[in-house]
């Protein structure tokens, strides 16, 4: 039976000094009810607190499902772009190695030829690595068995070559356009070669900015995924804090009850 | 009998003392709780819109000290996050508050265990009561059972 029932028709909750109040057992009864007040409050705070926590878990959800949504759209635009840099790696890599060494033999083309022939080594060797899964066994090395490093790695390398070997191949090909500082013989196919290396550095670095993208979703999303745990273990400790903090209350009210009880018999005898 | 009567007036008079002084520690136990339901709900309130910072309020600052003087192991924690006392990020505050959160339960057992201190007091005020009862029941039979003896 709970306090406050009992208190209810009560005359002791009306009286404020006077005789009574020396008397032991109205106080102690008096300390009883504002003890099941300030209970009262206590458990009406934890309740709020439940429910923040409640807020908290639904508005990550919320975020973990939205973040979940962009980093598929992301992989799949990233997929798309992969489809075509491959198709401009395999063809335009070879005709820049081939096209960077006839350069290099021109006037004043020994820096622009290199770019194009490193642009090209790179491209095929990135192509050939991932395919091969070397970049795999280049990031265990890397990681020396960090397993996080290994990961971060294995999942950077190639983009960052990517970008590196579009950035090269794009230099390489802007240098190229300044027709003074070359002597080639058919212009035609050079301007072809030319847009073939924009066609594929812009395909690359889409596909690297699209997939650098994908990464930085997913790794807020492992971040959200981490907030998530620290709130299940938040509602949790609520949970039992409310559970722990009603079972004494229980108790003290039992006890009180008890004692209240004998109280009334003892004036009835 | 009259000294069965005093001996029996003054155990309830230190019965009462007893009773009296463990229900001034539920007085005391109700005003350390409802300091620490009335700073929750300031500090969950302030904490909503981020940082926190007391230094300005001396209401606001008096119950952090009087919480800090009900449990100084929240002050030693608390401390060590940071230096001052009424200052805190979100994020402390945070901490802060399920830190003190955990106090109500502590504070509710010590309230049992006085009451269970104070039913004992009760339950063994009763016996006495019913004890020198049956002792001057008993008395009163004797002198009755003295009294007719003598008469006849």
């Amino acid at each position: 039976m709970p306090i406050s029932a009992i208190s209810s028709t009560n005359p002791i909750t009306s009286i404020d000094g006077g005789l009574f109040r020396t008397d032991p057992t109205a106080r102690f009864f008096e300390a009883l009810l504002k003890l099941e007040s300030t209970s009262d409050e206590m458990m009406k705070f934890q309740l709020k607190q439940l429910d923040d926590v409640q807020e908290k878990f639904k508005a990550l959800a919320a975020e973990r499902l939205e973040k979940g949504t962009e980093a598929l759209s992301q992989e799949r635009i990233a997929n798309n772009w992969s489809l075509l840099h491959k198709a401009w790696t395999t063809i335009v890599s070879a005709v820049s190695t081939v096209l960077g060494v006839s350069v290099m033999g021109a006037p004043g083309g020994m820096l622009v030829g290199g770019a194009m022939v490193s642009s090209g080594i790179l491209g095929i060797s990135n192509l050939a690595a991932k395919e091969a899964g070397a970049w795999d066994w280049v990031a265990k090395r890397l990681a020396a068995d960090n397993q996080d490093a290994e990961k971060r790695y294995r999942e950077w390398l190639p983009v960052a070559v990517d970008i590196s070997s579009s950035v090269i191949g794009l230099l390489g090909a802007s240098s190229a356009l300044l027709e003074h500082t070359l002597n080639l013989s058919a212009g035609s196919i050079r301007a072809a070669k030319t847009a073939g290396y924009f066609a594929e550095g812009v395909a690359s670095v889409a596909k690297g900015s699209h997939e650098a993208e994908a990464l930085g979703i997913r790794a807020d999303l492992k971040e959200l995924s981490a907030k998530v745990e620290v709130n299940q273990f938040d509602l949790e400790t609520v949970t039992k804090r409310i559970e722990n903090f009603s079972a004494q209350l229980a108790a003290s009210q039992s006890q009180a009850s008890r004692l209240v009880k004998q109280a009334i018999k003892k004036v009835h005898v | 009998m009259t000294a069965i009567v005093d001996i029996h007036t003054a155990y309830e008079t230190h019965s009462n003392q007893s009773i009296s002084n463990l229900t001034d520690e539920m007085f005391a136990f109700n005003q350390n709780m409802n300091t620490i339901v009335t700073l929750l709900e300031t500090l969950r309130q302030d904490n909503l819109a981020g940082a926190v910072d007391y230094s300005m309020s001396d209401t606001k600052k008096a119950l952090v000290d009087k919480l800090y003087a009900i449990a100084p192991h929240l002050l030693r924690e608390d401390q060590a996050a940071h230096g001052d006392r009424y200052r805190w990020s979100k994020e402390e505050c945070e901490i802060l508050i399920d830190n003190i959160s955990r106090e109500p339960e502590r504070i509710q057992l010590e309230i049992n265990q006085v009451m269970s201190k104070i039913t004992q007091l009760y339950n063994e005020r009763n016996q006495v009561t019913d004890i020198v009862a049956q002792i001057l029941k008993e008395m009163r039979e004797l002198i009755r059972t003295f009294l007719s003896r003598i008469n006849r």
